[in-house]
């Protein structure tokens, strides 16, 4: 659907330059487009100029800079992250809240995030420890059974980045810095803040740095030619968002690169009978309450074992509460009416609604579900087992929050043959835990091209018991005794 | 959710079509081969040069018990400098607000603005060294509420003509102060705005900021992003606003002899103003410096406490080199930060002729073409 120009004094964002490889740059021509907040944004848009510019960079600039090296760079970029006295903070708050609508403590609270992600040093070491089995391969060669491995990285990596959940733009392109891929980050029109204040905060560190120069951030809108040439000479993909555009990537991803795609997917709660009921409904509500719904991770069904009334009442409580702790992002006129026919139309099929103004729960059978519709609106199917509920659980399925988080010893099996991807206890849905994974996949792994050199004839190896002469044992017709 | 609506004009950035105004900033820094006498002649001879070579401005500081600078009050330095010159602004960067007495800096102000038919500019800030604020029996906790208000008694002095003040600092009855302000409604104020919060102070007031190159340029840029973002949420057009940047000059006949000439003598300057000013223990100690104290802190990380590195870094971000480096430096930073306004600190050289030499090359070989 094509929106009359709206007037310019609702652009709440002007100007948004790209970095194309460590460098501000001005487009030359600018788009309005609607971020997730409903305002209008104007955003640079890509030329030839700009994408051969984005295609002629050293795909291999971060190949040599230390993991140790890059690890600290962004250690200093966090420490500025975490002071509010940052300048560039302060843009973010105020542009994410204009953007998407967030209160100014949700966008304080993304800072917060983005700010301890980035000085985790000790998690970068251990995540690569985790996905790439030693957080020195990308630095040297690793002696593994017969061969000596190491990690290098695939070269340039284009992120079709989210317009729901900030961090995540932030998290994706650290998998390519940590595995010393250069990236150009496509914004999301609903997000057209986060990637740029990461890159710009770069610049702020040290402008010249390998770190700073490995990064990029334009904007193309849908179906853009010069985008979809950009992603058909990446090295990788990693794409966020819904199936339409996991479908484009698809299309125009080179066969010989790999595409790591994050969503579409949803995620639910299953409530068993917890000993503190006060504990697993306020966990129920930030799952509800943080990032709109709007993420993957994000609870918008709950089977709730029968009674469920005094659950029920604990998570109204709850839910006025993060009124307060999280207070409601301004919202667009379409999601507002979404969330509201949906409650409408439920009442008027005779479903349970409980409606705050700022967010609703609806009690009704899951078949009565016809759409998600967002807006902290939870629909609660309340059921004797929480069994019931593995009938609805597929391969959208992202994330199963239980509480008693025991629930999840006992299901979890049944719930990954079907689909589910990820189990946490209810309230920690957003936080994803060392050693995790992330829609099924350990991404780093994707980024890397594994190179092994193997060892030569003199070293026998595990299994072996004669000496690596293939052409005398061919001759003596030993070949059985090759491998034991 | 979000498609594309309309095409829209390439931005342009505020006041991109404005001139180029340089200024020289005059340290009054005293190196142990000059007398006292001699840095408070030749720093007169600098003021004079620059009017007569057409700079725009000159600019003076305030410093007590360091030999990082000798003036230790720029109201009387600059009423000398403006009645010795007919022409060029003299502004103060900075007064340090807080050790004053409100309304003797208001008078002040405007006598100055009067004697010099509105050539003279109050710059402020809230001061950095603990000397000064023991010596003058301030608490530095108080620096920013104090430069705040001191500002606020200033511009209302000037505008309402009323000294009338009530709050936790300060108490001031209602009367009329003397004299009257020759620019209207009030002589040009600006501020030092190092952090966020002063930043959007200023910016809510629509003061023009003094800054300086001792960070990244795209920090630079950020601080004036956060300041017209500001500026235009309080209804003020930050196009119309000036800042200035300080950053240092020097040209000779390669970056390497620039360098050269330069570098031992900025590292003893630097380290006699690091010596004052106060310490990473006390900045601690003091939430309203949280800013420093963090910006210290990544200045440890990246390397640049080792004073010879970082004043290296600080000359490769100035108009430091050959003509066309100084050049092509000062178009960088004008790209880059919409700013126009520049303090140079031609000092550095510490020999008398050298630097006035250098300010007749800046004025002939550079900044026509900057």
């Amino acid at each position: 659907m094509l929106r009359p120009l709206l007037s310019r004094d609702r652009v709440l964002l002007q100007g948004q330059p790209f970095v194309t490889w460590g460098r501000r740059v001005q487009p030359n021509e600018c788009l309005d487009v609607i971020a997730t907040s409903g305002g209008l944004v104007r955003l640079g848009r890509l030329d030839d100029v700009l994408a051969r510019e984005l295609k002629s960079v050293d795909r291999l600039l971060l190949a040599e800079t230390p993991t140790q090296e890059i690890i600290a760079f962004l250690a200093r970029c966090g420490a500025l992250w975490k002071n509010e006295e940052y300048a560039r903070r302060r843009l973010f708050v105020r542009h994410l809240s204009a953007a998407l609508g967030y209160s100014s403590g949700m966008a304080e609270a993304e800072a917060d995030l983005i700010g301890s992600l980035l000085s985790a040093h000790w998690r970068m070491h251990d995540v690569l420890n985790v996905e790439l089995s030693s957080p020195h391969l990308l630095d040297r060669w690793i002696a593994r059974e017969d061969c000596e491995v190491r990690a290098f990285p695939r070269g340039l990596v284009v992120h079709l980045l989210p317009g729901n959940v900030p961090l995540s733009s932030v998290v994706s392109i650290l998998r390519a810095i940590l595995t010393r891929n250069v990236s150009i980050a496509k914004v999301a029109a609903g997000d057209p803040v986060t990637a740029l204040a990461l890159a710009l905060s770069f610049m702020d560190v040290d402008a010249d740095h390998p770190v700073t120069r490995s990064v990029s951030v334009a904007y193309w809108p849908k179906d853009d030619p010069l985008g979809a040439e950009l992603v058909a000479a990446a090295d990788a993909v990693c794409v966020w968002g819904g199936s339409e555009a996991i479908r484009w990537a698809q299309t125009h991803t080179s066969p010989e690169s790999p595409l790591l795609p994050f969503g579409p997917k949803r995620s639910l709660a299953l409530v068993g009978r917890p000993t503190d009921i006060e504990h697993a409904a306020i966990g129920l509500a930030h799952d509800v309450c943080v990032y709109e719904q709007r993420a993957c991770f994000s609870i918008h069904q709950a089977f709730v074992e029968r009674p469920v009334e005094p659950f029920v009442q604990a998570l109204h409580a709850a839910l006025r509460r993060y009124d307060r702790i999280l207070p409601r992002t301004i919202r667009s006129e379409d999601e507002l009416a979404g969330a509201n026919l949906e409650r409408l139309t439920h009442q008027f099929m005779g479903s349970d609604v409980h409606s705050a103004g700022t967010w609703a729960t609806i009690a009704c059978p899951p078949d009565r579900v016809r759409a998600l519709p967002g807006a902290r609106t939870l629909f609660i199917h309340p059921v004797d087992d929480v069994g019931e509920a593995f009938v609805w659980v597929d391969r959208e399925v992202q994330t199963v929050a239980a509480a008693p988080w025991g629930l999840l010893l006992t299901h979890r099996d049944e719930l990954a043959r079907r689909g589910a991807a990820r189990f946490v206890e209810l309230g920690l849905a957003n936080l994803f835990r060392l050693g995790g994974t992330h829609d099924a996949m350990q991404p780093m792994a994707g980024l890397v091209r594994l190179v092994a050199t193997e060892a030569p004839s003199q070293v026998h190896g595990k299994g072996m018991v004669l000496a690596l002469d293939q052409t005398e044992l061919l001759e003596h017709r030993r070949l059985r005794d090759l491998i034991l | 959710m979000t498609e594309i609506t309309a095409a829209a004009a390439t931005s342009q950035e505020p006041g991109e079509d404005r001139p180029l105004r340089a200024g020289a900033l005059l340290t009054t820094c005293h190196p142990r081969h000059w007398t006292q006498t001699q840095v408070f002649d030749y720093t007169t001879e600098m003021a004079l040069a620059a009017e007569d070579l057409g700079y725009d401005c000159v600019w003076v500081l305030e410093h007590h018990f360091t030999p990082y600078g000798l003036c230790p009050n720029t109201f009387s330095m600059a009423g000398y400098l403006l009645g010795r010159t007919s022409r060029i602004r003299v502004g103060s960067a900075i007064a340090v607000a807080p050790l004053e007495h409100p309304v003797r800096i208001a008078e002040q102000v405007c006598l100055l603005d009067q004697l010099s038919h509105g050539r003279f500019i109050a710059g402020f800030g809230r001061g950095h060294f603990p000397k000064d604020f023991e010596a003058f029996g301030i608490d530095p906790a108080e620096s920013a509420i104090r430069l705040q208000e001191w500002v606020a008694i200033l511009k209302q002095a000037c505008c309402k003509r009323t000294i009338g003040w009530d709050s936790a600092l300060i108490k001031l009855p209602d009367a009329v102060p003397f004299p009257e302000p020759f620019t209207k409604p009030h002589p040009p104020i600006y501020t030092v705005a190092g952090s966020p919060s002063t930043v959007e102070w200023a910016a809510s007031l629509g003061l023009p900021m003094l800054m300086s190159i001792t960070v990244q340029l795209e920090t630079l840029r950020s601080s004036v992003e956060l300041y017209n973002e500001t500026a235009r949420a309080f209804g003020h057009d930050p196009s119309h606003v000036e800042h200035v940047v300080a950053i240092i000059a020097h040209v000779a006949d390669s970056a390497e002899t620039a360098y050269d000439e330069l570098i031992d003598n900025l590292v003893w300057w630097n380290q006699e103003g690091r010596d004052a000013a106060l310490t990473i223990d006390m900045l601690r100690q003091l939430p309203n410096y949280r800013y420093h104290y963090t910006e210290i802190q990544a200045a440890i990380h990246r390397g640049d406490r080792d004073l010879n590195a970082g004043v290296r870094r600080m000359m490769d971000r100035s108009a430091v080199g050959t003509p066309d480096q100084c050049i092509e430096r000062l178009r960088t930073i004008r790209e880059a930060t919409g700013i126009r306004n520049f303090a140079f600190g031609f000092e550095g050289v510490l020999d008398r002729d050298r630097i006035l030499d250098t300010m007749r090359r800046f004025a002939s070989e550079v900044l026509p073409y900057a």
